[in-house]
């Protein structure tokens, strides 16, 4: 076996401070647009907020294989039903996604989480998190997370 | 016989994800670097929504592009779904029917090669056989880290391959069997993100001389460098390291090569990947075929946390001068 080389000799500056955001890497940085949270509305009342995803993966997978999505929102934490995703124009539920093999949440394209925070995202700092999580080869199921901060600054 | 030249879409995968790149784009791309390859994955660049499904406009549209910047559609790569659905794993006769929709899709735009994950089980291979004999396509195991070019399940790939007795079956090797040291890009933004480059430069050295990754830590640790960014580097989780040599027997197996690189340095070289050694291996056996290249140094930096990123058609061509250095070389 080779020798170890010999370690730098000088001083080690430690790591400075940087922010670690949760779960997997891929395409954490576009999944999802702070522009593209919205407020939900249905007869004129506030019925939840919105936000729009990009698969965290390099390719579109079928919403059967969507394993679960975990949001939080402030301190409230949903996961899968009662959310709802739109895709194409058409809004699932988690039930009904368990089956559909067919149709894909395809690569590059926007899905619409609905989460149903009771009224809606208040005026001022909010905090959403967004996992996402496929049906993986094993016992393991792997997440893809997202944090965004967002000022409402209109109810 | 000579090496040809392509590129799999992959490489532009975040430019696609924006839609900043189409396929006509892609295929705009490859034909100015001068190579005429096309490699791609059907679920992340399908010609329309819902692959596999094709309509016979799309097929000619594609074909049309083809013709238009001279590429040679090379390899498709194939995914099965075995966790289709949370509550059951796929039978074998379920997963080979996707194969065969993929060597159905491969054969209508004229793809002469489907790469299998290096996951499939070689029964679910055996099964799509007669598809692959129908289409005329042929099936490729891809081999690809944890996989090495000599182990158990190559072997097992390759005996069923001579029992089924068609010359359907081959290898599609990854050059990530051929990396030597650290991953270039996780090497990148260790030191973007603030870790000291001598100790990242130790740790590839380290990695080059083959020491233990426990050895390396402890080391880390010993001096007080155990920040994440210096352990994930120190890390061999995909790392099995093919002597070029092996290649030499499997030169009539070897069906196409994924050109995997994780960062191009602005001289043209690879930080990681022994592409010197491999192509003057490959030339001496006198090897025909399409090498594609395959960047896949968005993972480290598609984090939210990470204050840049690479410019994926500067990384592909960067690969290709290297490569067409590497051909041209005595």
């Amino acid at each position: 076996m080779s020798k170890m080389p010999q370690f730098p000799q000088k001083e080690i500056k430690p790591v400075p401070p940087f922010r670690e955001y949760p779960g997997g890497f891929l395409n954490q940085k576009y999944m999802m647009p702070v522009d593209r949270i919205k407020q939900v509305y249905n007869d004129g009342n506030v019925v939840g907020i919105s936000c729009d995803l990009l698969v965290p993966a390099y390719h579109g997978y079928p919403l059967s294989m969507i394993h679960h999505i975990r949001a939080k929102y402030d301190f409230l934490e949903f996961t899968n039903d009662p959310m709802t995703l739109t895709v194409e124009g058409h809004t699932y539920t988690f039930a009904e996604m368990t089956t559909m093999s067919t149709l894909y949440w395809e690569f590059g394209e926007f899905a619409t989480l609905f989460i149903p925070v009771p009224g809606g995202a208040g005026l001022g700092q909010h905090r959403l998190e967004v996992y996402v999580a496929f049906n993986g080869n094993g016992p393991r199921v792997s997440e893809t997370g997202v944090v965004a901060e967002f000022n409402m600054l209109e109810v | 016989m000579a090496i040809k030249l392509g590129v799999s879409l992959y490489s532009y995968q975040s430019l696609f994800l924006r839609k900043l790149i189409d396929i006509e784009g892609g295929m705009r791309e490859i034909h100015k670097l001068g190579a005429t390859g096309l490699q791609m994955l059907g679920e992340e660049t399908p010609l329309r929504p819902q692959y596999p499904k094709l309509l016979q406009k799309d097929i000619d549209w594609w074909k049309d592009l083809c013709a238009k910047y001279e590429i040679v559609p090379t390899c498709l790569d194939a995914e099965t779904y075995p966790t289709l659905y949370n509550n059951r794993y796929l039978t074998a006769r379920e997963q080979a029917d996707q194969l065969e929709a993929d060597l159905k899709y491969a054969h209508d735009l004229g793809f002469t090669v489907i790469r299998v994950l290096c996951g499939v089980d070689p029964e679910v291979v055996r099964l799509a056989i007669p598809a692959a004999e129908y289409y005329g396509v042929k099936m490729g195991l891809e081999v690809h880290p944890p996989l090495a070019l000599d182990c158990f399940a190559v072997r097992r790939f390759l005996e069923m391959a001579d029992e089924s007795g068609t010359n359907m079956l081959g290898l599609i090797p990854d050059f990530g069997i051929f990396r030597q040291g650290a991953e270039g890009h996780t090497m990148y933004y260790a030191k973007v993100m603030g870790a000291d480059p001598d100790v990242v430069e130790w740790i590839n050295d380290c990695m080059i001389a083959g020491i233990p990754v426990a050895e390396i830590r402890e080391e880390l640790c010993a001096h007080g460098c155990d920040h994440p960014l210096y352990m994930r580097l120190a890390n061999d989780f995909m790392k099995r390291y093919q002597e070029p040599e092996k290649l030499r027997p499997l030169k009539d197996k070897i069906l196409h090569f994924h050109g995997k690189f994780w960062r191009m340095r602005e001289d043209c070289t690879e930080v990681s990947v022994n592409y010197p050694e491999v192509f003057k291996v490959l030339k001496e056996m006198d090897w025909d075929g399409y090498i594609c290249s395959e960047f896949e140094g968005q993972r480290a930096y598609m984090g939210q946390a990470c204050p840049y990123e690479e410019d994926e058609i500067e990384q592909v061509r960067r690969h290709h001068v290297m490569m067409n250095r590497l051909i041209a070389e005595a």
